[in-house]
């Protein structure tokens, strides 16, 4: 298997960072790992071996730790990180099944940090954060970016929004 | 978090330099994204295309007029206008590939993501790339009003539209309608091997291809764009993404290939119709990020993810055939960014005060 054709994403968003400033954050950060982590989802359902693929992956997902600050998201985070290290790389059920999950849990965790950031009145962490998430579908998401735009300047709102906001995540 | 890359650029600009060379081989992948960076930007990028296929067109009467004639001297005896002309008939049927190439798989479907997208010239793009037969309409698949008359009387109308089902698969020997039987050989690279184009259809079809380019020219140039205009083709056209892709796969991988799409991987149409909708989206982008940074950074993201995704897509189909797995879960990555870019995209434009329309 050619290695080369697995970096091309992060390749990719790598020279998209390069010309919007050489420095990684957390949007950056997800866009790399969720595209190692396709990567290697279809080379699992395509029983294709790609060791230095899933070593990108591992980094990838090493580099996203340090964004997650929420403690519930930092504990969830570990017990993926953990699945994923102890998924053999020749066993393409299981790693399809570690992506998998991976990919769920990571919906998730930007919910909570999400949240965490909107209710320390983060408006820049939390836009970030929102920005990562992919709304269920019939979800207002557009009442959800107007009151979080809102809060810079009715910081008093914190409370409804939070809960118009998590309310979103889960409609 | 931060974390400082520039340790690594001089490494990564390397690596890109290979990873380009190593993509150099797919046409689609070699050339630099146009890009628009206010509305009127995205009229002189559509405008720009469409003057080449305007030529391409234009060309495509000439050569199909001329074909039409060498027939016309054998008396409509294909075989034995292959036996006495084959050289200029061969000729013939691949100039009008590669003017039909130039026309629609490098010229159209690189504004696909404008003219299906503006209503004001939707139009267009159901008669001359998306229209279905007649018999093929439902709600959601309009049939195409492509109509026109051959040299002797009989009517062409409810076969579908232009490009998609009325020249292309008749150029490439998939049409039966409008196709002549005959033993080609060869490679199939300048015409199929077992048949020739009837004349009359393709001289007719190309005439009629023309007079709706040029109609569609001058709709572009009549057309006023606005940032709704923009907004609302790029919600309406991300989502087509996975449609795009079940062509593709229907082409390539269905036991009962759909016989559409012969000329080149509808995975280079993708890229085209992609990075129109793009290319709309970066005009509108600026009044985004003055209201929301990140959620502009992350639609534009969205964007190169998905030109990135398309790529390898074609990478894959390169290396040999693909797993039904694999070529599934393409699908749901395919469905994946485009669910998650449409509402982001209606976000964005609720934030700029810009009332989607779809």
């Amino acid at each position: 298997m050619n290695t080369l054709s697995p970096i091309i994403p992060v390749v990719i968003a790598l020279a998209f960072l390069a010309g919007n400033g050489v420095r990684a954050d957390v949007i950056d950060h997800y866009s790399i790992l969720t595209a190692e982590l396709q990567e290697a989802t279809l080379n699992a359902c395509g029983e294709k071996s790609d060791p230095a693929q899933w070593s990108g992956l591992l980094q990838s997902a090493d580099h996203f730790s340090a964004e997650i600050t929420a403690p519930f998201a930092r504990e969830l985070w570990q017990k993926v990180l953990g699945d994923l290290q102890a998924a053999a790389p020749a066993d393409f059920r299981v790693q399809a099944k570690v992506c998998a999950e991976m990919q769920a849990q990571l919906q998730y965790i930007c919910s909570l940090e999400l949240l965490s950031h909107q209710k320390q009145n983060d408006i820049k962490g939390a836009q970030e954060w929102r920005a990562l998430i992919t709304l269920p579908k019939h979800a207002n998401a557009i009442e959800g970016a107007l009151a979080l735009q809102s809060q810079a300047t009715h910081s008093s709102q914190i409370q409804p929004i939070t809960q118009l906001l998590a309310q979103e995540c889960l409609e | 978090m931060k974390t400082s890359l520039v340790p690594s650029l001089n490494r990564i600009c390397g690596v890109f330099a290979v990873v380009l060379l190593f993509c150099s081989g797919f046409s689609y992948g070699a050339e630099k994204a146009p890009t628009a960076s206010n509305i009127q930007g995205v009229k002189d990028y559509l405008l720009g295309v469409e003057a080449k296929m305007d030529a391409a067109t234009d060309d495509f009467v000439k050569q199909s007029s001329e074909y039409q004639k060498v027939i016309e001297s054998y008396k409509g005896d294909y075989a034995a206008a292959l036996k006495g002309d084959r050289e200029h008939i061969l000729k013939l049927v691949k100039a009008m590939r590669d003017d039909y190439m130039a026309a629609d798989s490098f010229g159209y479907e690189r504004v696909e993501g404008i003219v299906a997208g503006v209503d004001k010239l939707a139009d267009f793009d159901v008669y001359l790339d998306s229209g279905v037969p007649k018999d093929k309409e439902t709600k959601d698949t309009p049939a195409a009003a492509t109509t026109f008359t051959l040299k002797n009387g009989k009517v062409v109308a409810g076969e579908g539209c232009t490009f998609t089902y009325l020249i292309e698969p008749t150029l490439w020997g998939k049409n039966k309608k409008h196709i002549v039987s005959v033993t080609v050989g060869g490679d199939g690279s300048q015409a199929a091997k077992d048949s020739l184009p009837e004349a009359d259809f393709i001289a007719a079809a190309g005439v009629d291809m023309d007079k709706k380019m040029d109609e569609l020219v001058a709709a572009s140039k009549a057309w006023e764009p606005s940032q709704e205009d923009c907004f609302n083709a790029v919600v309406k056209m991300t989502p087509t993404l996975s449609g795009y892709f079940d062509d593709w796969k229907a082409s390539r991988y269905d036991k009962d290939r759909s016989g559409l799409f012969s000329a080149v991987s509808r995975v280079s149409d993708m890229q085209g119709i992609m990075q129109s909708v793009s290319l709309t989206y970066h005009a509108v982008d600026a009044s985004v990020a003055a209201k929301d940074a990140a959620l502009s950074k992350t639609i534009k993201q969205g964007f190169a993810d998905i030109m990135s995704f398309v790529e390898r897509v074609g990478i894959r189909e390169k290396k040999g055939p693909l797993t039904v797995a694999e070529i599934e879960e393409l699908h749901d990555q395919a469905q994946g960014k485009a669910d998650k870019l449409v509402p982001q995209v209606e976000q964005a434009a609720a934030l700029v005060g810009v009332k989607s329309a779809n």
